[in-house]
Formats: C-alpha cells, structure tokens, sequence
C-alpha cells in the first residue's frame, strides 16, 4: 500500500475540509487512481446529513502516485480536527488564505503528502517546504494518525438510496442563502423547501409568531433527464416541498466556502439532495454531494 | 371571511434601517404593544409594569403611509423580537453596526429582542465583511388588515433579488401601565447631547443599585471652601453653583462615582430648574438605556414633582424630515426609588 502526492491546491482541500467539519468530527476519504472521494456517512453527523463526494485527483493534487492490492484503492478515516490544524498551518505557509503574504509565508513552497506508518500507527504526512523571507529553506512536516478502513467497513457505506428527485434547481449563491437561512433560525427549527419548474423556489419557516417565507424567482432549472420514462411532466406551477432541518440546512451551506455553483434537488418528503460544484459546472473539477433528510412534518 | 375592506395600515419604505433602530432600542422585552394612528406608530413595551418604553415612529420614516382608522382602536400586540429579525432577513438592519456599545455592557445578560442567541450570530462575521462597501438596502411594505388579521411585512433588498414575505400574529393587546407624564407638574427639564448621557452611563460602576439624580437651579451661594481645594477647582465649584448643574451619583462597592454636568452652553441645550431636585433610580433600569442612546443625538429628560422621570432619546433626523417633525423618538418613562433616611 503507497500513497504520495503533492497538494497542488492547498486552499481548495483547505475548504473542502471545513465545509465538511462543520458536519462531523471525522469523515472517510477514499483514494483512487483518478478520484478522491470525501465520505460523511449519516451515522457520523447529528443532523443525519450525509456526504458524498468525488474531486478528480488532479484538482487538488500533482505527481499523485497510489499503489494498493484492491484496485489500487485505499479508504482511510481521519479526525478533520487533526486536519484541519495542517491544512491550516499548510494554507498560510502556502500564503493563499490572505492575499497579502503574511510573514509566516514562505516562497516558492510545495506541500507533499505521504501514507507513512510509525510503529503499528499509520499516519498521514505532510510535509511543507519552502523558502523563507530570508530564502533559508525550511521544511515543516505534520503528521496525523489515520485509519485504514478494512473492506468490511468499505462495504458497509453505502450512498443513500434516493427515489428519483421531482425537480432540480439551480439555488441562488449560497453566501446569500445562508445568511438568510441562519436568520431563519432564530424564528423556527424546520424549514420547507419549495421549487416548480418555473424557478421559483420558497423558504417557509413557521413559528407560533410569525409565518416568514423567502422567495426567489427565475432561477435555472437545469434540464434534467428526468423524464426519460415518457412520465407527463408536471405542471410548471406545481410546488415540490420538502422539510428540512434548519441546523443540518446550514451545515450543508458551510460549504459556500468551496464556492462553486450549487444545484438542489427536492424529492418530496424524502430529502433534500445539493451538489456542490467544484469549478465550472461543465468542465467540473468535483462536486459535492449533500443528502439533507427530511423531516416529517403534520401539515 | 371575504372582507373586501381596504386594508388599515399600509406602510411602505425603501430602507428599513431607521425603523429597525427605534425598534431595537426599546427591544427590552420580545412582545409589545403597537398603536397606529394619523401620525404614525407608537410600539410600547413594558417591564414588569415599572419601566415603560415607547418608541414614536412618524410617518415621515416611511415613503408612504396610508391609516384607514377602524372602528376599534388600531392596537394589537406581536413578537418584536419576530419583526426585527424578519426586518434583518437580508442582514441589512442588523445590530453589527452597534460593535461596542452592544457588546460593553454584557453584564446585562438579557438576550435582546431581534438578537440571535450568543454565538449564533458570530457566524455572520464573515459575511457581514465581505458586504461592507456595497451598500445595500431593505425596502419594506407593511399591511395590516385590521383586527384578526395578521400583520404582514413584504421585504426586499433589490429589484432581482429574493423577497420575503413575514406574516406576524397579531394579539389582544396586554393591558399596559403607561402612565401619563404631567407636563405641568415638572421640576426639571433639560435637553442634551445624548453622547453626554451615555458615557456618563457607562462610566458607572456596575456594583451600584441606585443612581441619584441631583440638580441645582442656577444662583446658588457658593459651596463652603475646603480645605485641600485647589484655585481651579474652587472656580470651578462657584461657577457651577453660579450656572447651576446636573449631578449623575452612584454608589458601587468601591466608592461613589460623581459626575456633573454644569449648566453650560456647550453641555446643555436647555436646563430649567426652579429648585433643588434629588431622585434616586433603579440602576437595573437605567442599563436598559444603553441601547436605545446608541446613535442618537439628544436626550430630553423630565422629572415631575413625584420624581417620576421621563427620558426620551431623539434619533438623528434623516433627509425630508419636515421642519419641527422628529425622526423617530424613544421614550422611557420609571418612578423614584423610595428615599433612603
């Protein structure tokens, strides 16, 4: 089993990583060959959000060499706590978390990172090197114990199984979202989630004081492939609702870090499914897969 | 019920923030009391019956303002703690603005109405940043249909952006205290610079339970000469016993803390006081000021005979505000603490 890369984007894996902090303490990260799958299983968060993700090797990594007697795969468990604090050192020492150099920057840096093992312990290191502001080199190597999931680990996380979603819409930017959202939170614990095929989409939150509801109009509905199986589609005006919950909303919204253009898909009274783009979402570089369930509700 | 009637109240603005300010300053407690009428709306809010605070929001705040008076009074009661966070749904009335003035006196546990639970907001900080420079505005529209009805406000921050649709329950109003303040039975009155005011609040120590107030008419004999005074601070005591003076008086648990406000152009606007006036207040009570003298710009303060005191803090005027009309004015009305022997 051997792992070694260099992290070509050390801010993208930086937000990667927070977003998915904000859901749990650990998450699994599957290697391959050409992707790198970043797993949050439901039983992991308290909200029952899930992720499911996949980023292709090359939008985050370079000289990326793996080398495993499954497939060449490796599935490994790690405390984002622990990796947070490299990403972070790693992240300023890089010097992309603020534009301007801080004086902890070095130049002409590169972060590589190994699967090593100490002792029975197998860690993940990470090392940084660079030049300083008075071009000695330096070199800083975090390690962090990870664990090596077993295949019957690896064959008991499954992705949930969704029905087919009612619709697919394309949300407003997720700064924006979040900010009303987590203002919602103050006024309700759930709230509904509403799109039709004319791109308006509602936010309802209810309480004993006051009913508030936030509409968006004429966002993009993507062209699904939904309706494949010659169903008669909806009418345009239909409403697709599904409640949520507020706490497990804004975790999913943490991820407005990562940036990229986000789609929601609404199967009612099921869950509420959101992918993240990496990049463009036609030449994406990843995206990022939410499961938000739902959470059923008398009216 | 099909009731074609035009609506009560229709209210319309393009920027939310003044609104949300007045708002916010009386926001001591999450329910309150609102009145409509010709000349706007008046939001009371009580504290266990011995502090009052009104806030008085002209029509002049708002772009248009249409009150179809109903047979029954136009008075209902909702969460006002629900309205300010639904005015701030966009995050553009928001209290970040406030920064220290909120966050100094945290003594004061109390989670005020159209605030986030501690921590939550901080969240925000991010984002409340990166919108600094863009200035963006939320417009609203007020309905309310008359009793029964909901009182229902349609916010937006731009033409392309989301709208929010809040509709706030309405209650029988709680039957309110609001004792009527005797403008003919007053000993003082005297207007200031709020700024004045609110640093002389926040110089008092936190131990105190009372604060006095003390003030002296002008053309008084001048105080005995001590013995460690010095040249100046003799003048100063005889000018001020010459011009009279306003005193703030606290006692914490390491000393008294005394400030005085002579009676000079540049401190006082007006100070009428026929005779020495001396009443003592609930400390807890003056706390809930701090909010409310944020970004204002005078105070007015009144004592009637019976000591009971009336302070209202007057907003800065915003534009095509008509000659002697106010831009919204925050009114807190408390009885004297019984006198000590």
């Amino acid at each position: 089993m051997r792992f070694r890369t260099a992290i070509s984007n050390v801010g993208l894996l930086h937000k990667i990583s927070r977003s998915l902090a904000a859901l749990a303490r650990s998450c699994v990260i599957r290697l391959s060959p050409e992707q790198v799958h970043f797993i949050v299983p439901g039983n992991e968060s308290s909200t029952g959000v899930q992720v499911w993700s996949q980023v292709k090797v090359t939008t985050l990594f370079d000289s990326y060499k793996i080398e495993s007697n499954a497939n060449n795969e490796i599935w490994l468990e790690l405390h984002l706590d622990s990796l947070l604090k490299v990403l972070r050192s790693a992240d300023s020492s890089v010097g992309s978390i603020n534009e301007t150099r801080n004086t902890a920057s070095l130049t002409d840096s590169e972060v590589t990172l190994k699967l090593n093992k100490k002792g029975t312990q197998p860690i993940w290191a990470f090392e940084i090197r660079g030049y300083t502001a008075s071009r000695k080199l330096m070199s800083i190597t975090h390690e962090i114990p990870v664990k090596i999931l077993s295949p019957k680990r690896q064959s008991e996380l499954n992705e949930p199984l969704c029905p087919q979603p009612d619709i697919h819409v394309v949300l407003p930017t997720l700064l924006e979202l979040r900010n009303i959202v987590s203002r919602l939170s103050h006024i309700a614990d759930d709230v509904k989630v509403s799109a039709n095929h004319e791109g308006k989409l509602e936010l309802t939150a209810k309480s004993s004081r006051v009913n508030l509801t936030t509409t968006w109009k004429e966002l993009q509905i993507p062209n699904s492939l939904a309706n494949e199986d010659d169903q008669p589609s909806p009418p345009e005006d239909q409403m697709f609702t599904v409640s949520v919950a507020i706490k497990g909303f804004l975790k999913f919204l943490t991820s407005h870090l990562v940036g990229g253009t986000a789609i929601a898909c609404i199967c009612e009274d099921h869950c509420l499914i959101a992918y993240v783009y990496i990049g463009a979402l036609n030449e994406a570089g990843g995206v990022l897969t939410f499961f938000i369930p739902a959470k059923m509700t008398d009216d | 019920m099909a009731n074609q009637n035009i609506p009560v109240l229709v209210a319309e603005t393009n920027d939310v923030r003044p609104l949300a300010r007045l708002l916010r300053g009386i926001g001591l407690k999450h329910n309150a009391v609102m009145e409509i009428s010709e000349s706007g709306l008046a939001v009371t809010v009580e504290e266990v019956r011995t502090l009052c605070a009104i806030a008085w929001i002209p029509t002049g705040l708002f772009s248009s303002f249409t009150f179809n008076p109903p047979s029954t009074p136009a008075t209902f009661e909702l969460s006002l703690d629900a309205l300010l966070q639904c005015l701030n749904i966009f995050g553009n009335a928001g209290s970040s603005s406030a920064g220290s003035a909120s966050s100094a006196p945290s003594r004061n546990k109390r989670r005020w109405a159209g605030e986030g639970e501690v921590g939550v907001d901080e969240e925000n900080e991010e984002y409340t940043v990166s919108r600094k420079g863009k200035e963006k505005r939320t417009g609203m529209r007020m309905e309310w249909g008359g009793p029964g009805y909901d009182l229902s406000v349609l916010l937006s921050d731009d033409a392309r952006g989301p709208t929010t649709t809040c509709e706030l329950r309405t209650l029988e109003p709680e039957e309110l205290m609001n004792a009527q303040f005797d403008q003919d039975d007053m000993v003082l009155y005297l207007i200031m610079k709020s700024e004045w005011f609110r640093d002389a609040l926040f110089d008092l120590p936190p131990s105190c339970t009372r604060i006095t107030l003390l003030a002296t008419p002008p053309r008084q004999a001048h105080p005995p000469k001590e013995p460690t005074a010095t040249i100046s601070s003799e003048g100063r005591h005889n000018h001020r016993a010459d011009v009279g003076q306003f005193k703030i008086l606290a006692e914490g648990d390491f000393g008294v803390t005394e400030l005085d406000y002579p009676n000079d152009k540049e401190v006082m606007d007006k100070f009428d006081c026929a005779e020495q006036v001396k009443f003592s207040y609930n400390s807890t009570h003056f706390a809930l000021l701090h909010r409310a003298l944020h970004q204002s710009v005078k105070i007015c303060l009144q004592i009637e005979r019976s000591g009971f005191l009336c302070i209202q803090v007057m907003m800065p005027l915003t534009e095509n505000v008509e000659i002697g009309g106010h831009s919204g004015i925050l009114e807190f009305k408390m009885h004297a603490l019984e006198e000590l022997d």
